[in-house]
């Protein structure tokens, strides 16, 4: 029988078992393994017919039969692996599995089943260990069937039950440990414990228009790098006053956040794009004074004028209150660079708001200003039914030292003047 | 007209474009007249008699034909651009932008949209705006995507602009930052040039990716400067003793040596060539935290050279300490390690011409006994394209930026997880 002949009849097969017509399925098979009976690709349609059939018994010398003929198709010795587990025969599974694996390391079927059979065996950490090599080896951007999406959900589920196992292993032994560093600085170690055990999910800086290198990257960065916010955190009621009387007084000032030009990509702003739902009083916008606003405002405006702020001709200092209002989310976005951090004094902030920077969830407290880098992913939301205000302006990345700043400030104008006034960087419309 | 039949004219089109795509033209123009023939007014059939009349080189018949093809459906965005492109023919470039914008507005990510308006750009004399509408619209053909052939000039045309509008950028600025570089000339501005370099699209972004244990917060870099490790001075002066050391092994033959990789999980597309070989050879002092006693005593001037390093202990992984010889015209594939919390360190011993090392966007060229610390959690790869092995004394030390706490709470932790697994934990365990 000619190659051609046989995938002719295994494609009748296929018709036959389509159409429901099992009892010719099977003559056919039979008929093609008499006059070619040493074909693995027969051997193997012939042995899977008879393993989904429930004939694992049957099954069996077929596949072993075909593992024989071609002995490097990782599939093959896969698909023994499957009879052998249908006839309770966990050690042959095991070792015609790590055959398969021999010959492919990653490949993911394989794994799979490897990770099942540990799991059946009790061993659960192993299991958890193969289910992780699975889910590393499946290839990304193709559309999973539905068992693989289940296995994968499967999978998923047994590894962050041993990531649970795991922590409360390894909890009380790192307490002790951390109980012998009184007075050391442990936030660093306790991410990357928070990481180590699936806890917490690894971001990273993605600035839209300039990354910066080589900085530590840090979600909110210790305020220890910025002792002149204390006159800020003092003066928050006054800021307050402030921020109310223009909500009253000039409302219509109040301007949405989100402005996007027609015929730019909206993306995830659909729903706040020119809405009044977050919406700011500019004091400082891409460096230029709003002299009416800041007269209104006396006494932020002389805070911010003291305060040692980013500054980038054309760009910054940028200065606004930011009304969120009830019940309304920012979508998680990215900044522009990294080169900058944000300032956030919280000044009415009701019951229900959150905030996310990276993998950093935190509230708002009124009067306790907080500095960021908003080029990690972050978003905030509002789920009370009152408007939250809060006052945020943007300062060097306190890394950065005074050369690298002024470099940054030319390099940022000049990708501006080059582009004509366009540029990434600015601020609103 | 009734939904059911603009479904059927669209279905009559999408046919008519299957048939084109395979070199069925005869049948597409079937379909075509099929659909002028069920719907004169449909706008996809007035598209199609446009597209015709700017074929046969009459725009301003295709252009009044458009003008009532999108008073019927503003909402194709098809038939904005070829609006547009009737209106290139005749010259009409404001007119042109406000039709691609309207294009734009219903799909902005549109790559012929953008490509269109890149180059109606260019045509205005504004190249620099141009080239930043060509790199919208290369962003927009997702990675690995082939696009269609007619295509491609295009797309090459787009590249070439956004190059060259890179390298005029980068003189632009570099002319603004005279001053400022004079300035500063006794400052370090590595980190600085790195950021001009990234953001003129001269240099990728690389991160630590560890396949184990991820420590946050620590500035990254591919190299580490030499200055944060002073302690690097005498084990860079003790070259000569540790290359008559290695020498020594190596004068038994190849036999002294085994291969740097060699583990059954290794037998993967990417290392099948060098695993279980000696193409890539190895002779450990320390290996995966275990001290290989027979080989310490072969090298007593190396193993006394070492205990200067802040060693970090780590189970199932450090101290590690290798010579790494990579034979001729060999090359080590891009691979990343397992944790940021430790470095590697290299001593090159005897390196000939036509050798390279990556780490992430830097590459450098080994020098004999001048140490390069770098993070090997950013993907690395090495090459020797010589005719002559290459030596390279490997070990790890402590990641300079960790506290004496954190360095302690790291170790414990690779303890602890290794009793919990029972084996080395970031390895997938075959037994």
């Amino acid at each position: 029988m000619t190659e051609s002949q046989i995938r002719a009849l295994m494609e009748a097969v296929d018709r036959a078992d389509q159409a429901g017509d099992v009892a010719e399925a099977e003559r056919l098979v039979t008929k093609a393994l008499t006059s070619a009976p040493d074909h693995p690709g027969l051997l193997n349609a012939a042995g899977m017919r008879a393993l989904i059939g429930g004939r694992a018994a049957a099954a069996r010398p077929l596949l072993e039969r075909a593992t024989t003929m071609d002995p490097a198709s990782p599939s093959l010795w896969l698909n023994l692996a499957l009879a052998h587990r249908e006839l309770r025969d966990e050690s042959a599974e095991r070792d015609v599995l790590e055959k398969a694996l021999a010959l492919d390391p990653r490949f993911y079927p394989a794994l799979l089943h490897k990770a099942r059979l540990f799991e059946r065996q009790g061993k659960r950490k192993a299991a958890a260990q193969m289910y992780h090599a699975f889910l590393s080896c499946v290839p990304p951007g193709v559309p999973p069937t539905p068992s693989l999406q289940a296995a994968m959900e499967h999978a998923n589920k047994a590894l962050r039950e041993n990531d649970a196992a795991l922590e409360a292993f390894l909890r009380p032994r790192v307490e002790d440990m951390r109980a012998r560093h009184p007075g050391a600085r442990l936030e660093r170690f306790d991410a990357c414990f928070d990481t180590l055990v699936g806890k917490r999910r690894f971001y990273a800086p993605q600035p839209t228009f300039m990354l910066f290198p080589r900085l530590p990257a840090i979600e909110f960065i210790d305020r220890e790098h910025f002792p002149w916010l204390d006159a800020f955190d003092a003066a928050t009621d006054d800021i307050r006053v402030e921020a109310r009387a223009a909500l009253t007084e000039a409302a219509a000032d109040f301007v949405p956040y989100i402005s996007k030009p027609p015929g730019s990509p909206v993306d995830q702003w659909q729903e706040l794009n020119n809405s009044k739902r977050w919406s700011t009083f500019f004091l400082l916008k891409n460096g230029v004074r709003i002299e009416d606003h800041l007269a209104r405002c006396p006494k932020t405006a002389s805070l911010l004028a003291s305060a040692p702020l980013c500054v980038i001709p054309g760009h910054a200092p940028t200065a606004f209150f930011s009304v969120l209002a009830p019940k309304t989310r920012i979508p998680a976005h990215t900044g522009v660079s990294n080169a900058r951090f944000i300032v956030h004094l919280p000044l009415i902030v009701p019951e229900g708001c959150t905030y996310r920077v990276g993998a950093e969830t935190r509230e708002w407290r009124e009067g306790s200003a907080w500095v960021f880098d908003d080029t990690f992913e972050h978003e905030a939301w509002n789920g009370s039914d009152e408007p939250r205000v809060v006052l945020i302006f943007d300062v060097w990345n306190a890394f950065l030292t005074t050369a690298e700043r002024d470099l940054v400030a030319a390099v940022t104008s000049g990708v501006q003047d080059y582009n004509e006034g366009e540029s990434l960087f600015r601020q609103g419309a | 007209m009734g939904a059911e039949s603009d479904q059927r004219i669209r279905q009559l089109f999408d046919a008519a474009a299957q048939a084109i795509a395979t070199g069925r033209a005869p049948e597409a123009e079937r379909l075509v007249r099929q659909a002028e023939a069920e719907a004169p007014r449909h706008p996809l059939v007035l598209n199609e008699t446009a597209r015709r009349m700017l074929l046969a080189g009459n725009p301003a018949g295709a252009h009044v034909v458009l003008e009532q093809a999108v008073k019927r459906d503003p909402s194709h965005p098809s038939l904005w651009l070829s609006l547009a492109a009737a209106l290139r023919a005749l010259n009409r470039p404001d007119d042109e932008m406000a039709a691609l914008e309207k294009a734009l507005a219903i799909d902005p990510m549109s790559p012929r949209a953008l490509l269109q308006k890149a180059s109606l750009q260019e045509v205005r004399g504004t190249p620099r705006a141009a080239a930043m509408t060509y790199r919208t619209a290369l962003m927009t053909i997702p990675q690995g995507v082939e696009p269609p052939p007619a295509m491609s000039a295009v797309l090459q045309h787009a590249r070439e602009m956004v190059d060259a509008n890179d390298r005029a950028l980068e003189g632009f600025i570099e002319d603004r930052l005279k001053d400022l570089r004079e300035r500063y000339t006794d400052q370090p501005l590595s980190r600085f040039d790195r950021c001009l370099a990234t953001l003129l699209q001269k240099r990728r972004i690389y991160r630590p990716l560890p396949n184990f244990m991820y420590f946050p917060n620590l500035p990254a870099f591919e190299f580490y400067d030499r200055s944060e490790f002073p302690w690097l001075d005498s084990i860079e002066a003790a070259t000569d003793d540790i290359r008559t050391e290695l020498l020594s092994v190596l004068a038994e033959g190849p036999s002294a040596l085994e291969p740097y990789i060699n583990s059954p999980d290794m037998d993967t597309a990417q290392w099948r060539e060098l695993n279980r070989s000696r193409r890539w050879g190895a002779y450990f002092l320390w290996r995966d935290g275990v001290a290989i006693p027979d080989h310490q005593a072969r090298c007593p001037k190396t193993v006394a050279a070492l205990e200067v390093r802040p060693r970090c202990d780590l189970a199932y992984s450090s101290p590690s300490a290798v010579f790494s010889i990579l034979d001729a015209k060999t090359r080590i594939p891009a691979h990343s390690g397992a944790s940021n919390a430790r470095l590697l360190v290299h001593l090159p011993l005897i390196i000939p011409p036509g050798c390279g090392f990556r780490v992430g966007a830097e590459q450098r060229e080994w020098q004999p006994g001048k140490a390069l610390v770098f993070d090997d959690t950013v993907e690395h790869e090495a090459w020797n394209g010589s005719d002559v092995p290459r030596a390279v004394l490997i070990f790890d030390t402590w990641n300079p930026y960790l506290s004496p706490a954190e360095r302690e709470l790291v170790g414990q932790l690779y303890a602890i997880v290794g009793e919990y697994y029972g084996t080395r934990p970031y390895e997938v365990d075959h037994d």
